[in-house]
């Protein structure tokens, strides 16, 4: 990998066509090593869509998506499933979790999927960055909403993913709340070395990213 | 964390619905294990204790009841029969061996069969200690009757009549210990072998002149010298004597017959509780799809491929099927603890509780694999789930 040249993620010509022949094209854009991407865009821009096939959950029909120099439409299933568990952390907008398994075990799972070590020592170590460290032995309902937003950041760094794709992480939350997140998310990706990707309509958070797309 | 442990924490997050498939499992396979150990064990003893007789001779009466009563010492006696005609067939050319038995008499409910050496030897019956018996009074114990009443060489007991152990006691005549045998696994086990004097004396039955004639026993067990004696001889005896023939092995089959409707029957039922069990294995996995499908979809996220998810719900049903026999043969084999003290008393049946027969591992291995059978198409269903789909159809 020729670092600091090649882009982290790069898309070209990139469109996709729903079941009902609505065809949406996206934006080529590119994002380099440290540097926060914000993708905006109204509800029906395709968003979600862009998500998933950035995590490599959709397939690719045109165009490309080159992730650290792996171009998503040459790998096969199989290959996919690994190279999302190990290049790409997802923070969904509503935090759900694995209901049989405690907070720890959560993050745990994460590690495992994501091919990388099982370390509970990183993940203990994550849960304590993100304060809820005396919550891991605890079952996730019991956890309250801001929690439940940190645990999924922290699942989502677990298996040191090269790429954390947040998906409308601030939109449901106050002011307040959503700056905590925007700063939990910026800083925590910078720690543990991925590239901030958020996908989101909420306009608030434009002050905090100096590269953006808009769909 | 792996996929193990996974299945093991999602089987106990829902602990009613793998309860549930649990005891239905478990039942079918105790059922089935059941059948298995008891028909097998009735089937052995049955057999066990025909080797070697071709042919029963006794008074008219119930065939089978003549069989039971003789053979297995566990029905009334037809009757008595004339010795002196018993003898005058044992004399047939066709007859290789007979061995005559005097019974009707017992002690605290064992029978006391008087009899000659030849009885022992039918069953390769050996002794534990003292000697076989000599003289009428003498008393042979079998392994059981002696260890039960804790009876030694030396000790005497008085006989009482009948063969419930409600008679009226022999008061006259008391029965001398001469030896025990070792335990055969056979009917012999649970008599006491004496002369067949003794028993004519008991009941008053002094044969002055010591003729034959006067005499009478209580069946005569043959052995032919060809198979070809099983064609004419039992026509010929209960055509052309006062005595029944009966062989052992017609009736043993027409016994099994009706044993047999109730085993199938019942194996029918297990059967059938087996196919719920799995039918519960894959509602339960197929429930599991629907309330679990953001979760799946979610692991699928974080990296999981479609073939770790197949196997985890796999894994699932292979636990809950492993748990299940296990539980299932543990219930079994408590409840043939229980059955072996009856049924050894009645039947001669004990059945060795602290191992698996071989049709018993395979009735394991069976419905493990019935219950991944079961889970094959829900884990195909699941690991196929649209992960983009589930995931958006939640999030809105």
């Amino acid at each position: 990998m020729t670092e600091g040249i090649a882009p982290v993620l790069s898309v070209r010509n990139l469109s996709y066509s729903y079941e009902n022949g609505k065809v949406i094209s996206f934006p080529d854009f590119e994002v380099s090593e440290n540097d926060p991407l914000l993708i905006t865009g109204n509800s029906g821009t395709g968003k979600t869509t862009l998500l998933h096939l950035l995590s490599g959950l959709l397939m690719i029909q045109k165009g490309e998506i080159i992730i650290s120099g792996s171009e998503l439409k040459s790998l096969s299933q199989k290959k996919l499933d690994k190279f999302r568990g190990r290049n790409i952390g997802l923070v969904f907008q509503q935090p759900k979790f694995i209901g049989a398994l405690s907070v720890l075990e959560n993050v745990l799972t994460a590690q495992y999927f994501g091919g990388g070590n099982v370390d509970s020592k990183r993940a203990l170590s994550l849960l304590a960055k993100l304060g809820i460290e005396d919550k891991a032995d605890k079952q996730t309902r019991h956890l309250s909403g801001g929690e439940r937003q940190r645990l999924a950041i922290a699942r989502a760094l677990a298996a040191k993913p090269k790429i954390l794709l947040a998906d409308e992480p601030t939109s449901s939350l106050d002011d307040v709340n959503a700056d905590i997140v925007y700063n939990l998310l910026a800083e925590e990706s910078k720690e543990n070395g991925a590239n901030l990707i958020v996908v989101s309509h909420d306009q608030r958070l434009k002050a905090n990213f100096e590269n953006t797309v808009n769909l | 964390m792996n996929i193990f442990k996974l299945s093991f924490k999602n089987l106990l997050a829902s602990p009613l619905r793998s309860l549930l498939t649990l005891i239905i499992l478990s039942m079918g396979v105790a059922l089935a294990s059941l059948l298995i150990l008891v028909g097998g064990a009735l089937d052995d003893s049955f057999k066990k204790n025909i080797r070697g007789i071709d042919m029963v001779v006794g008074a008219k009466g119930s065939p089978l009841q003549l069989i039971l009563s003789s053979v297995y010492q566990i029905d009334n006696p037809t009757g008595n029969i004339d010795l002196a005609e018993a003898r005058k067939l044992a004399k047939n050319p066709q007859i290789k061996e007979t061995i005559e038995l005097s019974y009707g008499d017992s002690y605290k409910g064992r029978r006391i069969v008087g009899t000659s050496h030849n009885y022992v030897e039918l069953y390769n019956g050996s002794l534990n200690s003292g000697q076989l018996w000599e003289k009428p009074f003498e008393a042979v114990l079998g392994a059981d009757v002696a260890l039960e009443f804790d009876l030694k060489i030396d000790d005497s007991f008085y006989s009482s009549h009948g063969i419930d152990g409600m008679g009226h006691d022999h008061e006259d005549h008391p029965f001398i210990v001469v030896g025990i045998l070792e335990k055969s696994g056979s009917v012999l086990d649970k008599l006491i072998l004496t002369t067949p004097e003794s028993i004519w004396e008991v009941h008053g039955n002094h044969a002055e002149g010591d003729s034959a004639q006067s005499q009478e026993i209580t069946a005569m067990l043959v052995k032919f010298r060809n198979k070809m004696g099983i064609m004419t001889l039992p026509r010929v005896v209960n055509q052309q004597t006062s005595m029944q023939a009966a062989l052992p092995s017609i009736e043993v089959n027409r016994l099994f017959e009706l044993f047999g409707l109730a085993i199938s029957t019942l194996q029918i039922v297990a059967f059938v509780i087996m196919g719920l069990g799995a039918i519960s294995v894959f509602v339960s996995m197929i429930t599991a799809l629907r309330d679990r499908a953001y979760e799946m979809a979610m692991m699928r996220s974080m990296g999981a491929s479609r073939g770790q998810i197949f196997g985890m719900i796999i894994l699932e049903a292979t636990l809950l099927g492993f748990a299940g026999t296990t539980i299932g043969v543990l219930l079994s084999h408590a409840g043939i603890a229980f059955l072996n003290k009856y049924a050894n008393e009645q039947f001669g049946i004990n059945i060795a509780i602290w191992q698996l027969t071989p049709i018993e591992w395979y009735l394991v291995l069976a419905t493990i694999l019935l219950c991944i059978f079961a889970a094959i198409i829900p884990a195909i269903k699941t690991a196929r789930l649209d992960v983009s789909k589930v995931l958006s159809s939640y999030e809105n």
